[in-house]
């Protein structure tokens, strides 16, 4: 397990050296001039050709692609993301306090997606070709096709506006957080409700199902005890890819909502044309997602015997 | 005598007209059979019929303002209303229906064959080849969802072109890794070796016993895809870095209808509507396409 663990830290250390270089490049080659870009920042309007070539010998923006990338890689190495070209923040920093609101943002959307995704996808399974079912297979179906923005007009016309329960926008109280994390949550839902069905459905036509029903299990113990726990496992894999649809989803979702977080930051950046920035958030977002896949795929091992990493090649 | 009728009979299952690739007829009689499948169909030929036909349909031009008769609600002279520069919604939204499919169509074509010529050529020669573009696909695969083409087309600047270029370039390794998968294991497969052995070159084998085999999983993935597609263009859209007004797009006129919210909803209603009808179909026929191919892809990337 330890073996595995190390070479796959190895290669995804590796692919997130891609990830900065492609990063890097992608800034490079964008049309427009950072150093443009800064001065405008700094000096405002007006600007001289001098100052915008000052501000380029300054920032070292005048050096080569593959002298800027190294140095560039260097800092990062040293933890040190850059200054962000429009404010002068720290990146790190100010990723990291934006993080907050986005882990919230997720943890109570992956939350209520299992919520709702896990019964609903079971009781689908065991009831299959009733009403129930037919109910289940449509709304995950409608769910998949919502866009987030959509849906979040959507609550946010039904229970801000109408029902007027709860606010349109903010962050900080739990009344705050339900908008987004139902726009999420339920778009995540229908995902996951979908892979519940079918994983559970595959589970149930297997032997050692008959082979307790013949027995004279009672149908709870079966359904617990036997069905639930293998159906499940492909329900975790599904987790950590929703990871990655989480972390796309909060861009949309806290721009709706006005909740201050990473997303939300990161589009900011975008519209700022804050090279620095964009560069952090992307390759923080990136990080995260490259190792929540890793810690996925240790716990499908640690959960299922069947499954030993270290005897492949 | 019971022998020649019996041959008789024989000859008449023998000459019997051969059901034209059996298993061809079976996948389409069970894709028939999903109703969702259906009408997602016809969603997609009616919203195909808007697109092709848009200037005859529309009543209005996509573009014309009417300041006097701004924020009207539905009307028999406005279907669905007007916005806040007085532009017919229903003419935009027939309108809407070419960026939509044509981004969705465009963006599936070009990542499709793309991402399945480099899963066959990285499946099939292997080595240095195949090290190389899979780590290219570990690379893009590692920024999720969206992010991306986000970034992408923030940089690229707005406009079709950069929504397209931003999501050709960020949606390719999914056929990629699929197709290189399948031809990993087909690679094994006896009739494939036997292929060989008869002496047959690799591009008829590639051609012949492996493209065959993998399609049907890169049609349900494209077809789900252009689901994909569609949400993410118009999500860009809707935050800015896609298609700008004045041009009918869904979600840019969502994003714009979002300042009448209270006093004119119709405004956002009508094209997340469209949004959603899109999408769906899209989602109805990839699904049943992957019932009824019988193909196993657990197409995850939501």
């Amino acid at each position: 397990m330890w073996k595995y663990i190390a070479k796959r830290l190895l290669l995804i250390f590796g692919v997130l050296l891609g990830v900065t270089f492609v990063t890097f490049s992608a800034m490079y080659l964008a049309p427009g001039d950072p150093a443009e870009v800064i001065a405008l920042a700094r000096y405002g309007q007006d600007l001289s050709t001098e100052q915008i070539e000052a501000v380029r010998a300054a920032e070292g923006l005048e050096a080569p692609f593959h002298v800027q990338y190294l140095t560039w890689l260097h800092h990062l190495l040293h933890l040190d993301f850059g200054k962000s070209v429009i404010d002068s923040d720290d990146v790190l920093e100010e990723i990291l306090l934006r993080l907050p609101a986005t882990a919230e943002l997720a943890l109570a959307s992956l939350l209520l997606s299992l919520l709702l995704a896990l019964p609903a996808g079971v009781l689908s399974a065991l009831k299959q070709n009733t009403l129930l079912d037919n109910v289940c297979v449509f709304t995950s179906l409608l769910g998949v096709s919502i866009p987030n923005f959509w849906l979040g007009l959507l609550l946010i016309w039904l229970f801000a506006l109408n029902l007027n329960l709860l606010p349109t926008h903010g962050y900080g109280t739990l009344k705050e957080l339900v908008l987004p994390t139902l726009t999420l949550g339920t778009s995540m839902a229908a995902v996951t409700t979908r892979l519940t069905r079918s994983s559970m459905l595959g589970v149930l036509k297997q032997e050692y199902i008959v082979a307790a029903r013949a027995r004279g299990l009672d149908e709870s113990t079966i359904l617990f005890k036997h069905a639930l726990k293998n159906a499940l496992l492909p329900i975790l894999t599904l987790a950590g890819m929703q990871l990655g649809y989480l972390l796309g989803g909060v861009v949309i979702v806290e721009t709706i909502f006005a909740w201050p977080g990473l997303g939300q930051l990161l589009v900011a950046s975008i519209f700022d044309r804050d090279f620095a920035l964009i560069q952090g958030c992307v390759l923080f977002i990136a990080v995260l997602f490259s190792l929540s896949s890793l810690g996925v795929d240790i716990l499908y091992a640690l959960l299922d015997p069947r499954i030993r990493y270290d005897q492949q090649d | 005598m019971a022998v020649i009728e019996n041959r008789r009979e024989l000859a008449k299952i023998i000459k019997k007209p051969r059901i034209k690739r059996p298993r061809q007829r079976e996948a389409w009689q069970k894709f028939s059979q999903n109703r969702f499948a259906v009408l997602g169909i016809l969603i997609i030929a009616f919203l195909a019929f808007l697109a092709l036909f848009a200037p005859l349909i529309a009543p209005h031009e996509p573009l014309e303002q009417k300041p006097v008769r701004r924020l009207e609600a539905p009307s028999f002279e406005y279907p669905f209303g007007t916005d806040d520069l007085g532009r017919c919604i229903f003419s935009r939204i027939v309108y809407g229906t070419r960026y939509s499919l044509g981004i969705g169509l465009i963006v599936v074509a070009l990542t499709s064959s793309a991402g399945t010529l480099l899963g066959l050529l990285a499946g099939y020669i292997g080595g240095l080849f195949d090290e190389t573009v899979m780590r290219g696909v570990d690379i893009i695969l590692a920024f999720p969802n969206i992010i991306p083409a986000l970034v992408l087309a923030g940089l690229l600047g707005s406009g079709v072109s950069s929504v397209v270029l931003a999501l050709v370039l960020t949606q390719w390794p999914t056929y990629t890794r699929l197709v290189r998968g399948e031809v990993l294991s087909l690679k094994k497969r006896a009739f494939v070796e036997a292929t060989r052995a008869l002496r047959a070159s690799d591009i008829y084998i590639i051609r012949k016993h492996i493209l065959p085999n993998c399609l049907g999983n890169v049609i349900v993935l494209g077809t789900l895809e252009i689901a994909h597609v569609i949400i993410f263009a118009a999500a860009l859209s809707f935050l800015g870095l896609g298609i700008q007004l004045p041009n009918p797009e869904w979600g840019a006129m969502l994003k714009a209808g979002i300042s009448f919210f209270l006093s004119a909803p119709h405004l956002s209603l009508f094209p997340g509507f469209m949004i959603m009808l899109t999408v769906m179909a899209f989602n109805f026929v990839g699904d049943g396409l992957r019932d009824c191919l019988d193909v196993d892809t657990e197409v995850t990337r939501a």
